[in-house]
């Protein structure tokens, strides 16, 4: 929008509203003033018509008041009664029997007269009849009566009298009128506008009501003050009009102005009102307009300058010379494009200046991307060399027997062998780039739960974990392999663990082969055992009925007899390190009475410590000791203790055997001690192996098997406890074992022999 | 009355030592070699105790215990195992399906045999 549009349409909008408010306010004012004026003038018209018509009937009461008090009233009298009044049309006496007995009219006198219609409306002993139409001269008329002596004195006026009152249009302008209508609504004044009328017309305006049931409801209505309205006369047209009653004729005066007649004026004020805005307007349009006019004309030439400075003429003057604000802007504008124009010669230079550093720099740049070609170049070099390093490394590993993955420290797999592959079924897509926990499972063979802690712990520990014996793996197609092997920490130069690489192999071989030597050991020992059991039972037998043969003979036999029964110890010891080696022992906790279980065995040994002259004690403190342990267990231990301390112990020495409670461990100490020959300090690191002796015990006992303290110490750790010793060569030994006294239960193989 | 015996034992030396042994004693000794065999003369001859091994052809002394238990001619009759050592789960089972004892034939001799039997039988 243009400046001078800014400027003059708000200003007139305003002008407009503030005009048309004020004219329109004072136009209704003029016409509610109107108004206002009219309705009064029409009540003080209709209040002193009404006082005139009041006023000429209180007369008339008077005047025939005064007639009744003469005597004898002759038809001479009533007429001279008649003359003197004017507006009398007759006077007359009528008697009870409703005659006329004398009249001021001759013609009247005996004529029948309804006496009835007379003798209405008593006010102050005088009765006045309504307009009515005179059955002599047919002239509209009223009657007043009243009793004189036994006669009635009736006065017919002529209603016409009153005709000019009403006709009267003084004040009323060319539409106005005034009529009387009587108590039943009827016109008994002639109207402007209708002629012959009287009691003809039933006037049912809305005034005419108004004024009719005023005069109904009240009683008492000297002082009413008449009300004026506009509504729809006789006529149809809409008027302006007030009425009064006459309260003593139960009349109604009523006086009309047509609303078109008596609002006239007020049209005139509507269109010179509405002239006269137009005109101030027209003169405020073209002051506000010459008004914006000189405030934009040096806007408009600032634009004009602006685009030419725009353009590129630098030397181009606004110059406009006003001396307002428009002006001074104009001027500091036109020091500005100076200013400006130097400063464009200024940064010419300059640009001029750093496009040449800019080309020096891109000179250098190029220079290092050279450079820097060269080394990528070297690194790709590199990268070659640690990609061939990287393929050795992988065709290593996918050369390697057994299956070898590799996870990062987030455990997701980076390597993953063809071994691997056809161990698990899973291909290398199925695997890279994912946590291995959700790919490989594996197991616990018995009780199937998840075992990962090989792995796991390489990590926590950082050191090489072993795959726990009997672990599945759950291969791609949801079958099983048994594995075995271990997992190793990979750590960077700093040490820190960044990965772990584990190897493992398909154990099927391995397990099947491990059963069949299990079978085989279970098998050979009862293949063996049913002729040693021959053997040994034969020779009883001959030992028996042997008396007969010499000496030697029958010490042949007994050698026979311990041999036999050696090697069935021996075959006892081998099922024993079979099944542990094997992981097949179960543990079947049973309550044991220890100290009655371990006397009567020590008193199986009797004849051996007799033999040697041993002395072997029995420390029964405490005097019970009730247990849940695996009774084949126990058994082993103790007897495998205290028959090597009889072995080993020379004669008449000493073993002493004792059993300690300890109730706040829940455990007890089992403890040997013998005087025996010890073992050697070398031996003592590795007593507990297999296959090992004391280098001392082969001179004493060349039969032993090396099975002993392994066993013991193997069924010491099945049953959750500790073994130890104290050993002085030549002087004896002590041992010391440790077990809780409730053992856990283990399932899954046989129990010791 | 001579008390019979009835030894179900495969391995004929350890059956007839066992036997002599017995018959020592003064006892009635009748021979089965395997578990059917055993369980028919069982039937027929009904004798005050019976041994029985474990491993054997044909019918194996845990279904021939099974058998006689399951019989009520012969239900009664105490039935003793006989076996040699190695499998412990299976001996104590015996016990639980009705058998009155059991003997580790390598850990036992005859003679101790003989006088646990004669003790079941209640003969001093």
């Amino acid at each position: 929008m243009k400046i001078k549009t800014k400027i003059i349409l708000p200003i007139i909008l305003v002008a407009v509203i503030v005009l048309s408010t004020a004219t329109f306010y004072s136009y209704f004012f003029n016409v509610n003033t109107l108004n206002t004026s009219i309705g009064e003038h029409l009540n003080t018209t209709v209040s002193s018509r009404s006082h005139h018509i009041d006023t000429f009937i209180e007369e008339l009461i008077g005047k025939i008041k005064i007639a009744a008090t003469q005597e004898n009233l002759t038809n001479e009298k009533l007429e001279k009664i008649k003359n003197s009044n004017r507006e009398f049309s007759e006077v007359f006496l009528v008697n009870l029997d409703k005659k006329i007995i004398k009249s001021s009219r001759q013609e009247s006198i005996g004529l029948d007269c309804s006496i009835n219609d007379y003798l209405v409306n008593k006010k102050d002993n005088v009765y006045m009849r309504d307009a009515y139409i005179s059955k002599i001269n047919e002239e509209p008329s009223i009657a007043i009566a009243i009793s004189h002596n036994k006669d009635i004195l009736i006065i017919r006026i002529n209603l016409e009298i009153l005709n000019d009152v009403t006709t009267n249009k003084t004040g009323l302008g060319n539409t106005g009128e005034v009529y009387l209508i009587n108590s039943a609504g009827y016109t008994i004044t002639p109207l402007q506008f209708s002629e012959d009328t009287f009691l003809k017309t039933k006037i049912e305006s809305k005034n005419a009501k108004s004024c009719l049931d005023t005069l109904k409801n009240e009683t008492e209505h000297t002082e009413y003050r008449g009300g004026s309205a506009i509504y729809t006369n006789y006529k149809k047209i809409e008027v302006m009009g007030s009425y009064h009653p006459l309260s003593i004729m139960n009349w109604c005066i009523l006086a009309e102005i047509d609303k078109s007649e008596a609002l006239a004026p007020t049209k005139n004020l509507l269109k010179f009102s509405i002239i006269r805005i137009l005109i101030i307007l027209f003169i405020f349009f073209i002051l506000t307009y010459l008004i914006a006019r000189t405030i934009s004309k040096p806007i408009i030439i600032l634009s004009q300058g602006t685009k030419i400075i725009k353009n590129g003429n630098l030397d181009h003057k606004v110059g406009t010379n006003s001396k307002d604000e428009i002006g001074s802007l104009s001027r500091d504008f036109d020091e500005m494009t100076v200013a400006i124009k130097k400063s464009q010669i200024e940064i010419d230079k300059k640009v001029k200046e750093q496009t040449r550093e800019i080309i020096e720099k891109q000179k250098d740049i190029e220079n290092q991307q050279e450079a820097i070609l060269n080394v990528l170049e070297d690194v790709e070099n590199e990268k070659k060399k640690t990609e061939i390093e990287r393929d050795k490394i992988d065709a290593i590993l996918h050369s390697i027997g057994d299956g070898v993955f590799v996870v990062d420290k987030d455990k997701k797999i980076t390597i993953f062998n063809n071994i691997a592959e056809q161990i698990s079924g899973f291909n290398k897509e199925d695997v890279l780039g994912k946590n291995y926990l959700d790919i490989l499972k594996f197991i616990h063979e018995k009780d199937r739960t998840p075992n990962n802690d090989f792995i796991e712990k390489a990590f926590s520990l950082g050191k090489i974990q072993m795959m726990k014996n009997h672990t599945l793996l759950i291969k791609k197609d949801k079958s099983e392999v048994p594995v075995a092997d271990s997992s190793a920490p990979i750590k960077d130069s700093a040490g820190n663990i960044i990965g772990c690489i584990v190897v493992f192999r398909d154990a099927t071989a391995e397990r099947k082969a491990e059963q069949i030597k299990s079978d085989f050991v279970s098998i050979a020992s009862h293949q063996l055992r049913t002729p040693l059991t021959g053997i040994q039972w034969v020779t009883e037998r001959l030992l028996k009925h042997s008396t007969a043969l010499p000496e030697k003979e029958q010490q042949y036999i007994k050698d026979i007899n311990l041999s036999s029964k050696r090697l069935s110890t021996l075959v006892d010891s081998l099922l024993n390190v079979s099944r542990i080696e094997g992981g097949k022992i179960t543990i079947k906790p049973e309550k044991i009475e220890l100290i009655d279980f371990i006397k009567s065995y020590l008193t199986e040994t009797n004849p051996l410590t007799e033999a040697k002259n041993i002395s072997l004690k029995f420390n029964t403190h405490p005097e019970n000791l009730e247990i849940l342990t695996d009774r084949s267990g126990i058994r082993n231990i103790v007897q495998s203790l205290v028959s090597n301390a009889i072995e080993y112990t020379p004669e008449n020495g000493n073993i002493e055997v004792s059993v300690e409670d300890n109730v706040e461990k829940d455990s007890f100490l089992f403890k040997i001690k013998d005087t025996g020959i010890g073992i050697p300090s070398k031996n003592q690191a590795t007593i507990f192996d297999k296959f090992t002796r004391g280098e001392n015990a082969q001179q004493v006992k060349t039969d032993g098997t090396g099975f002993g303290l392994y066993i013991t110490k193997q069924t010491v750790d099945l049953l959750g406890g500790k073994i130890r010793f104290e050993s002085i060569e030549n002087e004896g030994t002590t041992f010391f074992v440790t077990l809780p006294k409730i053992s856990k239960a283990k399932e899954g193989g046989k129990s010791f022999v | 009355m001579e008390k019979s015996v009835l030894i179900i034992e495969d391995e004929k030396i350890l059956s007839n030592t066992i036997k002599d042994e017995l018959e020592d004693e003064g006892l009635v000794v009748l021979q089965a070699f395997d578990g059917e065999e055993g369980l028919k003369m069982t039937k027929e001859v009904k004798p005050d105790i019976i041994l029985l091994d474990i491993i054997m052809p044909k019918l194996d002394g845990i279904e021939t215990l099974k058998a006689i238990k399951a019989d009520s001619t012969i239900k009664n009759i105490p039935v003793v195992i006989l076996t040699v050592h190695g499998d412990l789960e299976k001996i104590t089972n015996t016990i639980a399906l009705g058998a009155k004892a059991y003997f580790i034939k390598d850990q036992q001799s005859p003679s101790e045999i003989s006088a646990a039997i004669k003790n079941i039988l209640h003969i001093s």
